[in-house]
Protein backbone atom coordinates (compact mmCIF):
# COMPACT_ATOMS: atom_id res chain seq x y z
CA UNK A 1 0.00 0.00 0.00
CA UNK A 2 2.87 2.37 0.84
CA UNK A 3 4.26 1.80 -2.65
CA UNK A 4 0.94 2.75 -4.18
CA UNK A 5 0.70 5.91 -2.08
CA UNK A 6 4.27 6.88 -3.07
CA UNK A 7 3.36 6.27 -6.70
CA UNK A 8 0.35 8.56 -6.36
CA UNK A 9 2.59 11.17 -4.73
CA UNK A 10 4.97 11.00 -7.69
CA UNK A 11 2.09 11.43 -10.14
CA UNK A 12 0.83 14.42 -8.18
CA UNK A 13 4.35 15.90 -8.22
CA UNK A 14 4.39 15.56 -12.02
CA UNK A 15 1.00 17.25 -12.17
CA UNK A 16 2.37 20.03 -9.99
CA UNK A 17 5.33 20.51 -12.32
CA UNK A 18 3.11 20.63 -15.37
CA UNK A 19 0.85 23.15 -13.69
CA UNK A 20 3.83 25.28 -12.75
CA UNK A 21 4.79 25.40 -16.39
CA UNK A 22 1.19 26.05 -17.29
CA UNK A 23 0.81 29.15 -15.15
CA UNK A 24 3.98 30.64 -16.54
CA UNK A 25 3.11 29.91 -20.13
CA UNK A 26 -0.64 30.06 -20.14
CA UNK A 27 -1.30 33.72 -20.68
CA UNK A 28 -0.49 34.24 -24.31
CA UNK A 29 -0.12 30.62 -25.33
CA UNK A 30 -3.61 29.93 -26.55
CA UNK A 31 -4.87 28.78 -29.90
CA UNK A 32 -6.92 30.81 -32.38
CA UNK A 33 -10.57 31.14 -31.40
CA UNK A 34 -12.20 32.00 -34.73
CA UNK A 35 -10.33 32.11 -38.03
CA UNK A 36 -13.19 31.85 -40.50
CA UNK A 37 -16.24 33.89 -39.43
CA UNK A 38 -19.41 31.93 -38.69
CA UNK A 39 -22.58 32.44 -40.69
CA UNK A 40 -25.12 34.90 -39.39
CA UNK A 41 -27.02 33.41 -36.42
CA UNK A 42 -24.74 30.40 -36.19
CA UNK A 43 -23.38 29.47 -32.78
CA UNK A 44 -20.35 27.43 -31.86
CA UNK A 45 -19.12 25.84 -28.66
CA UNK A 46 -15.58 24.53 -28.63
CA UNK A 47 -12.91 23.12 -26.37
CA UNK A 48 -9.17 23.36 -26.87
CA UNK A 49 -6.24 21.44 -25.49
CA UNK A 50 -2.57 22.18 -25.93
CA UNK A 51 0.23 24.55 -25.21
CA UNK A 52 3.92 25.23 -25.60
CA UNK A 53 6.32 22.33 -25.86
CA UNK A 54 8.51 21.88 -22.81
CA UNK A 55 11.10 19.40 -21.62
CA UNK A 56 9.48 17.21 -18.99
CA UNK A 57 10.89 14.04 -17.47
CA UNK A 58 13.21 13.53 -20.42
CA UNK A 59 10.37 13.96 -22.90
CA UNK A 60 9.11 16.86 -24.97
CA UNK A 61 5.41 17.40 -24.35
CA UNK A 62 2.91 20.22 -24.77
CA UNK A 63 1.75 21.91 -21.59
CA UNK A 64 -1.85 20.69 -21.26
CA UNK A 65 -3.67 24.01 -21.26
CA UNK A 66 -7.40 23.80 -21.75
CA UNK A 67 -10.09 26.29 -22.61
CA UNK A 68 -13.79 26.39 -23.45
CA UNK A 69 -15.09 28.87 -25.99
CA UNK A 70 -18.34 30.25 -27.32
CA UNK A 71 -18.85 32.11 -30.60
CA UNK A 72 -21.85 33.57 -32.43
CA UNK A 73 -22.16 34.91 -35.95
CA UNK A 74 -23.61 38.44 -35.87
CA UNK A 75 -23.40 38.82 -39.64
CA UNK A 76 -21.79 36.60 -42.23
CA UNK A 77 -18.61 38.61 -41.74
CA UNK A 78 -18.67 39.39 -38.03
CA UNK A 79 -18.40 36.81 -35.24
CA UNK A 80 -18.19 37.58 -31.55
CA UNK A 81 -16.52 35.15 -29.19
CA UNK A 82 -15.51 34.57 -25.59
CA UNK A 83 -13.37 32.05 -23.73
CA UNK A 84 -12.50 30.77 -20.31
CA UNK A 85 -9.08 29.24 -19.65
CA UNK A 86 -9.99 26.25 -17.53
CA UNK A 87 -6.48 25.10 -16.58
CA UNK A 88 -5.65 28.37 -14.87
CA UNK A 89 -8.62 27.95 -12.54
CA UNK A 90 -6.78 25.08 -10.87
CA UNK A 91 -4.11 27.43 -9.61
CA UNK A 92 -6.54 30.15 -8.61
CA UNK A 93 -6.18 32.44 -11.59
CA UNK A 94 -9.16 33.42 -13.72
CA UNK A 95 -8.44 34.12 -17.36
CA UNK A 96 -11.24 35.27 -19.64
CA UNK A 97 -11.27 36.82 -23.06
CA UNK A 98 -13.90 38.36 -25.27
CA UNK A 99 -13.61 39.74 -28.75
CA UNK A 100 -14.73 39.75 -32.35
CA UNK A 101 -13.47 38.41 -35.66
CA UNK A 102 -14.20 40.23 -38.90
CA UNK A 103 -13.84 38.73 -42.35
CA UNK A 104 -12.18 41.30 -44.61
CA UNK A 105 -11.72 39.14 -47.68
CA UNK A 106 -13.66 36.07 -48.73
CA UNK A 107 -11.59 33.21 -50.14
CA UNK A 108 -11.92 32.59 -53.87
CA UNK A 109 -10.21 29.62 -55.42
CA UNK A 110 -6.52 29.82 -54.59
CA UNK A 111 -6.92 33.34 -53.21
CA UNK A 112 -7.08 33.19 -49.42
CA UNK A 113 -9.65 34.74 -47.17
CA UNK A 114 -8.46 37.27 -44.61
CA UNK A 115 -9.87 37.79 -41.13
CA UNK A 116 -8.81 40.04 -38.29
CA UNK A 117 -9.64 39.64 -34.62
CA UNK A 118 -9.57 41.95 -31.66
CA UNK A 119 -9.90 40.61 -28.13
CA UNK A 120 -9.50 41.70 -24.58
CA UNK A 121 -7.91 39.23 -22.16
CA UNK A 122 -8.60 39.65 -18.47
CA UNK A 123 -6.54 37.82 -15.84
CA UNK A 124 -7.09 38.05 -12.13
CA UNK A 125 -5.89 35.91 -9.27
CA UNK A 126 -7.90 34.75 -6.29
CA UNK A 127 -5.01 35.28 -3.86
CA UNK A 128 -4.41 39.01 -3.83
CA UNK A 129 -6.89 40.17 -6.43
CA UNK A 130 -4.22 41.43 -8.80
CA UNK A 131 -5.47 41.88 -12.34
CA UNK A 132 -4.05 42.43 -15.79
CA UNK A 133 -5.68 43.45 -19.06
CA UNK A 134 -4.14 42.43 -22.37
CA UNK A 135 -5.54 43.62 -25.71
CA UNK A 136 -4.93 41.08 -28.45
CA UNK A 137 -4.86 41.63 -32.20
CA UNK A 138 -4.77 38.70 -34.61
CA UNK A 139 -4.88 38.32 -38.38
CA UNK A 140 -5.21 35.13 -40.39
CA UNK A 141 -5.12 34.15 -44.03
CA UNK A 142 -7.12 31.01 -44.75
CA UNK A 143 -7.53 28.76 -47.74
CA UNK A 144 -10.60 26.62 -48.23
CA UNK A 145 -10.39 23.15 -49.74
CA UNK A 146 -12.61 20.10 -50.00
CA UNK A 147 -16.13 20.84 -48.84
CA UNK A 148 -15.60 23.31 -45.99
CA UNK A 149 -12.14 22.45 -44.68
CA UNK A 150 -9.59 25.21 -44.45
CA UNK A 151 -5.98 25.78 -43.51
CA UNK A 152 -4.68 29.00 -42.10
CA UNK A 153 -1.58 31.03 -41.46
CA UNK A 154 -1.52 34.11 -39.30
CA UNK A 155 -0.10 36.25 -36.57
CA UNK A 156 -1.18 36.84 -32.98
CA UNK A 157 -0.14 39.81 -30.87
CA UNK A 158 -0.59 40.46 -27.16
CA UNK A 159 -0.07 44.02 -26.02
CA UNK A 160 1.52 44.63 -22.61
CA UNK A 161 0.03 47.76 -21.09
CA UNK A 162 2.22 47.70 -17.96
CA UNK A 163 5.57 49.37 -18.48
CA UNK A 164 7.23 48.33 -15.23
CA UNK A 165 8.03 44.82 -14.08
CA UNK A 166 9.05 43.60 -10.64
CA UNK A 167 11.71 45.61 -8.82
CA UNK A 168 11.16 48.66 -11.01
CA UNK A 169 12.60 46.94 -14.05
CA UNK A 170 11.40 48.25 -17.39
CA UNK A 171 9.16 46.03 -19.50
CA UNK A 172 11.02 46.80 -22.70
CA UNK A 173 9.10 44.62 -25.12
CA UNK A 174 5.46 45.67 -25.13
CA UNK A 175 4.18 43.36 -27.84
CA UNK A 176 4.31 39.58 -27.54
CA UNK A 177 3.88 38.23 -31.06
CA UNK A 178 3.48 34.80 -32.48
CA UNK A 179 2.89 33.14 -35.82
CA UNK A 180 0.56 30.23 -36.25
CA UNK A 181 -0.57 27.79 -38.87
CA UNK A 182 -3.30 25.23 -38.62
CA UNK A 183 -5.89 23.16 -40.31
CA UNK A 184 -9.58 22.74 -39.61
CA UNK A 185 -11.55 19.73 -40.80
CA UNK A 186 -15.24 20.53 -41.05
CA UNK A 187 -18.25 18.20 -40.97
CA UNK A 188 -21.86 19.40 -41.08
CA UNK A 189 -22.00 19.89 -37.30
CA UNK A 190 -18.52 19.35 -35.98
CA UNK A 191 -15.08 20.66 -36.74
CA UNK A 192 -11.63 19.58 -35.61
CA UNK A 193 -8.56 21.79 -35.56
CA UNK A 194 -4.85 21.17 -35.22
CA UNK A 195 -2.62 24.20 -34.85
CA UNK A 196 1.01 25.00 -34.23
CA UNK A 197 2.18 28.34 -32.97
CA UNK A 198 5.62 29.85 -32.63
CA UNK A 199 5.28 32.35 -29.84
CA UNK A 200 7.78 35.20 -29.42
CA UNK A 201 10.06 34.00 -32.23
CA UNK A 202 12.39 36.95 -31.82
CA UNK A 203 12.93 36.55 -28.08
CA UNK A 204 15.70 34.37 -26.73
CA UNK A 205 14.46 31.59 -24.47
CA UNK A 206 17.97 30.52 -23.52
CA UNK A 207 17.69 31.99 -20.04
CA UNK A 208 14.07 31.15 -19.40
CA UNK A 209 13.14 29.31 -16.22
CA UNK A 210 10.84 27.09 -18.30
CA UNK A 211 12.59 24.56 -20.55
CA UNK A 212 10.83 25.60 -23.74
CA UNK A 213 11.47 23.53 -26.83
CA UNK A 214 11.66 25.78 -29.83
CA UNK A 215 13.45 26.71 -33.01
CA UNK A 216 16.82 28.39 -32.88
CA UNK A 217 17.97 31.52 -34.61
CA UNK A 218 21.59 32.67 -34.55
CA UNK A 219 22.45 29.77 -32.28
CA UNK A 220 19.90 30.58 -29.57
CA UNK A 221 16.51 29.01 -28.91
CA UNK A 222 13.79 31.55 -29.58
CA UNK A 223 10.40 31.79 -27.94
CA UNK A 224 8.23 28.73 -27.57
CA UNK A 225 6.56 26.39 -30.03
CA UNK A 226 3.14 25.14 -29.12
CA UNK A 227 0.71 22.60 -30.50
CA UNK A 228 -3.03 22.70 -29.97
CA UNK A 229 -6.06 20.60 -30.73
CA UNK A 230 -9.63 21.79 -30.81
CA UNK A 231 -13.07 20.33 -31.21
CA UNK A 232 -16.11 22.46 -32.01
CA UNK A 233 -19.86 21.91 -32.32
CA UNK A 234 -21.97 24.34 -34.33
CA UNK A 235 -25.64 25.02 -33.80
CA UNK B 1 -12.10 0.01 3.58
CA UNK B 2 -9.25 0.08 1.06
CA UNK B 3 -11.37 1.94 -1.46
CA UNK B 4 -12.26 4.56 1.16
CA UNK B 5 -8.62 4.92 2.16
CA UNK B 6 -7.45 5.46 -1.42
CA UNK B 7 -10.26 7.90 -2.05
CA UNK B 8 -9.25 9.97 0.98
CA UNK B 9 -5.60 9.93 -0.09
CA UNK B 10 -6.43 10.93 -3.65
CA UNK B 11 -8.82 13.69 -2.67
CA UNK B 12 -6.32 15.04 -0.16
CA UNK B 13 -3.49 15.02 -2.66
CA UNK B 14 -5.46 16.43 -5.56
CA UNK B 15 -7.08 19.11 -3.46
CA UNK B 16 -3.60 20.32 -2.62
CA UNK B 17 -3.23 21.12 -6.33
CA UNK B 18 -5.11 24.28 -5.48
CA UNK B 19 -1.97 25.59 -3.88
CA UNK B 20 1.15 25.41 -6.00
CA UNK B 21 3.64 26.66 -3.44
CA UNK B 22 5.28 23.25 -2.89
CA UNK B 23 6.32 23.41 -6.53
CA UNK B 24 9.13 25.78 -5.76
CA UNK B 25 10.83 23.18 -3.61
CA UNK B 26 12.65 20.24 -5.11
CA UNK B 27 13.96 18.10 -2.26
CA UNK B 28 15.13 14.51 -2.42
CA UNK B 29 14.25 12.24 0.47
CA UNK B 30 15.17 8.90 -1.09
CA UNK B 31 18.03 8.22 1.31
CA UNK B 32 18.44 6.32 4.54
CA UNK B 33 21.77 7.90 5.50
CA UNK B 34 24.12 10.64 4.35
CA UNK B 35 26.92 9.15 2.26
CA UNK B 36 29.02 12.31 1.82
CA UNK B 37 32.13 11.29 -0.18
CA UNK B 38 30.50 7.97 -1.14
CA UNK B 39 27.43 9.64 -2.63
CA UNK B 40 27.18 9.05 -6.38
CA UNK B 41 27.55 12.37 -8.14
CA UNK B 42 29.27 13.70 -11.23
CA UNK B 43 32.98 12.93 -10.97
CA UNK B 44 35.29 15.90 -10.62
CA UNK B 45 38.82 14.76 -9.79
CA UNK B 46 40.03 18.31 -9.21
CA UNK B 47 37.37 18.80 -6.57
CA UNK B 48 38.51 15.63 -4.79
CA UNK B 49 41.72 17.40 -3.80
CA UNK B 50 39.74 19.62 -1.42
CA UNK B 51 39.31 17.09 1.36
CA UNK B 52 38.33 17.40 4.98
CA UNK B 53 39.32 15.19 7.89
CA UNK B 54 36.79 12.55 8.89
CA UNK B 55 37.60 13.32 12.52
CA UNK B 56 36.47 16.92 11.96
CA UNK B 57 33.19 16.02 10.27
CA UNK B 58 30.21 15.80 12.60
CA UNK B 59 26.71 14.80 11.58
CA UNK B 60 24.04 15.73 14.08
CA UNK B 61 20.43 16.83 14.41
CA UNK B 62 18.68 19.78 15.95
CA UNK B 63 15.07 20.25 16.97
CA UNK B 64 13.08 22.95 15.20
CA UNK B 65 9.55 24.30 15.25
CA UNK B 66 6.69 23.88 17.67
CA UNK B 67 6.61 20.13 17.13
CA UNK B 68 10.33 19.66 17.72
CA UNK B 69 10.90 18.23 14.26
CA UNK B 70 14.45 17.09 13.60
CA UNK B 71 16.62 18.59 10.93
CA UNK B 72 19.99 17.16 10.02
CA UNK B 73 23.22 19.12 9.96
CA UNK B 74 26.90 18.66 9.24
CA UNK B 75 29.62 20.64 10.93
CA UNK B 76 33.08 20.61 9.37
CA UNK B 77 35.63 21.65 11.96
CA UNK B 78 36.18 21.29 15.65
CA UNK B 79 32.91 22.03 17.42
CA UNK B 80 34.70 22.76 20.67
CA UNK B 81 36.60 25.56 18.92
CA UNK B 82 33.54 27.41 17.61
CA UNK B 83 33.92 29.88 20.48
CA UNK B 84 37.15 31.07 18.87
CA UNK B 85 36.91 30.02 15.20
CA UNK B 86 35.39 31.87 12.27
CA UNK B 87 32.42 29.95 10.89
CA UNK B 88 30.53 29.98 7.58
CA UNK B 89 26.90 28.89 7.58
CA UNK B 90 26.32 27.34 4.14
CA UNK B 91 22.66 27.48 3.09
CA UNK B 92 22.23 25.17 0.15
CA UNK B 93 20.06 25.32 -2.96
CA UNK B 94 16.75 23.85 -3.93
CA UNK B 95 17.71 20.42 -5.25
CA UNK B 96 18.24 17.22 -3.36
CA UNK B 97 19.84 17.23 0.06
CA UNK B 98 23.19 17.76 1.78
CA UNK B 99 24.96 14.96 -0.08
CA UNK B 100 24.52 16.97 -3.29
CA UNK B 101 26.21 19.99 -1.70
CA UNK B 102 28.87 18.16 0.29
CA UNK B 103 31.68 19.03 -2.20
CA UNK B 104 30.67 22.70 -1.94
CA UNK B 105 30.82 22.63 1.86
CA UNK B 106 34.23 20.96 1.69
CA UNK B 107 35.43 23.67 -0.65
CA UNK B 108 34.47 26.33 1.87
CA UNK B 109 36.31 24.36 4.54
CA UNK B 110 39.43 24.80 2.41
CA UNK B 111 39.36 28.58 2.15
CA UNK B 112 42.81 29.79 3.16
CA UNK B 113 43.89 26.33 4.13
CA UNK B 114 42.20 23.11 5.22
CA UNK B 115 39.95 23.71 8.23
CA UNK B 116 40.91 27.35 8.60
CA UNK B 117 37.19 28.10 8.89
CA UNK B 118 34.39 26.01 10.32
CA UNK B 119 31.47 25.25 8.00
CA UNK B 120 27.92 24.41 9.07
CA UNK B 121 25.43 23.01 6.55
CA UNK B 122 21.84 21.96 7.24
CA UNK B 123 19.07 20.15 5.41
CA UNK B 124 15.93 22.24 5.65
CA UNK B 125 12.74 20.50 6.68
CA UNK B 126 11.60 18.12 3.95
CA UNK B 127 15.11 17.73 2.53
CA UNK B 128 17.19 14.57 2.91
CA UNK B 129 16.59 12.98 6.29
CA UNK B 130 15.12 16.07 7.90
CA UNK B 131 11.56 15.78 9.19
CA UNK B 132 8.60 17.79 7.97
CA UNK B 133 7.78 19.53 4.73
CA UNK B 134 9.57 22.31 2.89
CA UNK B 135 8.00 25.74 3.09
CA UNK B 136 9.12 29.33 3.06
CA UNK B 137 8.52 29.68 6.81
CA UNK B 138 10.42 26.47 7.55
CA UNK B 139 13.32 27.59 5.38
CA UNK B 140 13.75 30.64 7.57
CA UNK B 141 13.06 28.91 10.86
CA UNK B 142 15.54 26.12 10.14
CA UNK B 143 18.27 28.56 9.11
CA UNK B 144 17.55 30.58 12.23
CA UNK B 145 17.93 27.40 14.31
CA UNK B 146 21.32 26.81 12.71
CA UNK B 147 22.42 30.33 13.65
CA UNK B 148 21.10 29.79 17.18
CA UNK B 149 23.07 26.55 17.45
CA UNK B 150 26.26 28.40 16.49
CA UNK B 151 25.48 31.09 19.03
CA UNK B 152 24.99 28.41 21.66
CA UNK B 153 28.45 27.06 20.87
CA UNK B 154 29.96 30.47 21.60
CA UNK B 155 30.17 32.03 18.14
CA UNK B 156 30.10 35.81 17.98
CA UNK B 157 28.92 38.07 15.18
CA UNK B 158 32.36 39.23 14.15
CA UNK B 159 33.32 35.64 13.30
CA UNK B 160 30.09 34.63 11.59
CA UNK B 161 29.46 34.63 7.81
CA UNK B 162 26.61 33.24 5.74
CA UNK B 163 26.96 31.82 2.24
CA UNK B 164 23.70 31.29 0.34
CA UNK B 165 23.55 29.37 -2.91
CA UNK B 166 20.52 29.89 -5.18
CA UNK B 167 17.46 29.22 -3.00
CA UNK B 168 19.78 29.50 0.01
CA UNK B 169 20.04 33.19 -0.78
CA UNK B 170 16.50 33.66 0.55
CA UNK B 171 17.20 32.54 4.16
CA UNK B 172 20.58 34.25 4.00
CA UNK B 173 18.91 37.57 3.30
CA UNK B 174 15.94 37.01 5.58
CA UNK B 175 18.19 36.25 8.53
CA UNK B 176 20.53 39.11 7.80
CA UNK B 177 17.80 41.65 7.08
CA UNK B 178 15.33 40.78 9.80
CA UNK B 179 17.50 39.81 12.72
CA UNK B 180 19.16 36.45 13.18
CA UNK B 181 20.00 35.09 16.65
CA UNK B 182 23.49 36.11 15.67
CA UNK B 183 24.03 38.67 12.91
CA UNK B 184 26.59 37.78 10.25
CA UNK B 185 29.47 40.12 9.70
CA UNK B 186 29.44 39.51 5.93
CA UNK B 187 27.32 37.59 3.46
CA UNK B 188 28.05 35.78 0.23
CA UNK B 189 25.42 35.07 -2.41
CA UNK B 190 25.95 32.71 -5.32
CA UNK B 191 23.37 32.72 -8.13
CA UNK B 192 20.53 34.19 -6.05
CA UNK B 193 17.09 34.75 -7.56
CA UNK B 194 15.43 38.15 -7.24
CA UNK B 195 11.90 36.99 -6.50
CA UNK B 196 9.27 34.50 -7.57
CA UNK B 197 7.63 37.32 -9.51
CA UNK B 198 10.70 37.68 -11.72
CA UNK B 199 10.57 33.94 -12.37
CA UNK B 200 7.01 34.29 -13.64
CA UNK B 201 7.84 37.35 -15.72
CA UNK B 202 10.94 35.76 -17.22
CA UNK B 203 8.94 32.71 -18.20
CA UNK B 204 5.96 34.52 -19.66
CA UNK B 205 7.63 37.53 -21.23
CA UNK B 206 4.87 39.63 -19.67
CA UNK B 207 4.68 41.77 -16.53
CA UNK B 208 2.46 39.28 -14.70
CA UNK B 209 2.14 39.61 -10.91
CA UNK B 210 3.73 36.84 -8.87
CA UNK B 211 0.40 36.27 -7.14
CA UNK B 212 -0.87 34.73 -10.40
CA UNK B 213 1.42 31.86 -9.50
CA UNK B 214 2.01 31.37 -5.80
CA UNK B 215 1.55 32.70 -2.28
CA UNK B 216 5.26 32.80 -1.55
CA UNK B 217 6.53 36.15 -0.37
CA UNK B 218 10.22 35.46 -1.01
CA UNK B 219 11.61 38.72 -2.33
CA UNK B 220 15.38 38.82 -2.14
CA UNK B 221 15.64 42.04 -4.12
CA UNK B 222 13.63 43.80 -1.40
CA UNK B 223 15.20 42.07 1.61
CA UNK B 224 18.73 42.93 0.48
CA UNK B 225 17.85 46.62 0.72
CA UNK B 226 17.82 46.24 4.52
CA UNK B 227 21.25 44.59 4.58
CA UNK B 228 24.18 46.77 5.60
CA UNK B 229 26.78 44.01 5.86
CA UNK B 230 29.35 43.70 3.06
CA UNK B 231 28.07 41.58 0.15
CA UNK B 232 29.99 39.23 -2.08
CA UNK B 233 27.94 38.26 -5.15
CA UNK B 234 28.88 35.82 -7.87
CA UNK B 235 26.76 34.61 -10.76
CA UNK B 236 27.28 32.72 -14.00
CA UNK B 237 26.71 34.86 -17.06
CA UNK B 238 25.17 31.87 -18.86
CA UNK B 239 22.84 30.90 -16.01
CA UNK B 240 19.85 29.48 -17.87
CA UNK B 241 17.76 28.86 -14.75
CA UNK B 242 18.18 32.01 -12.66
CA UNK B 243 19.22 34.55 -15.27
CA UNK B 244 22.03 36.82 -14.09
CA UNK B 245 20.63 40.04 -15.54
CA UNK B 246 17.08 39.75 -14.22
CA UNK B 247 17.85 38.04 -10.91
CA UNK B 248 21.36 38.23 -9.43
CA UNK B 249 22.20 41.63 -10.80
CA UNK B 250 18.95 43.08 -9.43
CA UNK B 251 19.79 41.71 -5.97
CA UNK B 252 23.32 43.06 -6.18
CA UNK B 253 22.23 46.51 -7.32
CA UNK B 254 19.58 46.68 -4.57
CA UNK B 255 22.15 46.25 -1.81
CA UNK B 256 22.53 49.52 0.07
CA UNK B 257 25.49 48.68 2.28
CA UNK B 258 28.87 50.41 2.20
CA UNK B 259 30.71 47.58 0.51
CA UNK B 260 29.84 45.03 -2.13
CA UNK B 261 31.67 43.20 -4.83
CA UNK B 262 30.37 41.52 -7.97
CA UNK B 263 31.83 38.53 -9.74
CA UNK B 264 30.20 37.81 -13.09
CA UNK B 265 31.61 34.56 -14.33
CA UNK B 266 31.73 34.19 -18.12
CA UNK B 267 30.71 30.78 -19.48
CA UNK B 268 29.34 29.65 -16.10
CA UNK B 269 25.82 28.31 -15.72
CA UNK B 270 23.73 28.02 -12.55
CA UNK B 271 25.56 25.32 -10.62
CA UNK B 272 29.10 25.36 -11.96
CA UNK B 273 30.38 28.80 -11.01
CA UNK B 274 33.29 27.64 -8.78
CA UNK B 275 34.33 25.05 -11.35
CA UNK B 276 34.31 27.47 -14.28
CA UNK B 277 35.94 30.16 -12.19
CA UNK B 278 38.63 27.68 -11.14
CA UNK B 279 38.54 26.32 -7.62
CA UNK B 280 41.74 28.04 -6.53
CA UNK B 281 40.61 31.38 -7.94
CA UNK B 282 37.24 30.91 -6.26
CA UNK B 283 38.77 30.16 -2.87
CA UNK B 284 41.30 32.98 -3.11
CA UNK B 285 38.54 35.40 -4.05
CA UNK B 286 36.43 34.37 -1.05
CA UNK B 287 39.44 34.54 1.23
CA UNK B 288 40.21 38.08 0.07
CA UNK B 289 36.62 39.14 0.78
CA UNK B 290 36.58 37.53 4.20
CA UNK B 291 39.84 39.15 5.25
CA UNK B 292 39.21 42.64 3.95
Amino acid sequence: MLQQVLYICKIVKYIYTLLASAIITTSACTSQKIVKPLEKGQQQVSANLGGPLIGFGGLTIPVPLTSVNYARGITDSLTIHGSLQTTSLIYKTIQLDAGATYGILQPKGWKPGLSVSGSLNVLTDMREGNARLYPQLDANLYWEYGSDNFMYLGSTNWIELVGTKAHEQTQEKRILSGIQFGNTWVTPKWSFTAESKWLAPTRSSLYSVVDYKSYSLAGEPRGAVGIYFGIARRF
Amino acid sequence: MNKTFYTIILVTLLSSCLDLDPLLFNPNTDITEYLLDDFEREEDEELDTYAVADSLTTLFTMDVGENNEKIHAIYIGNISNIATDTVILYLHGNSGHMDYYWPRAKLLANIGRQHKYGVLMIDYRGYGLSDGLPSEANLYEDSRAAAQWLLDQGLTSDRFLIYGFSLGGAPTLELTANGAPIAPTKIMLESPFASAEVMVQDGSGLALPGSFFINLQIDNAEEVKKVTQPLYWLHGELDDFVAMETHGLVVYESHQGDYKEAHRIPKANHSDVPKVMGYETYLESLQAFMLR
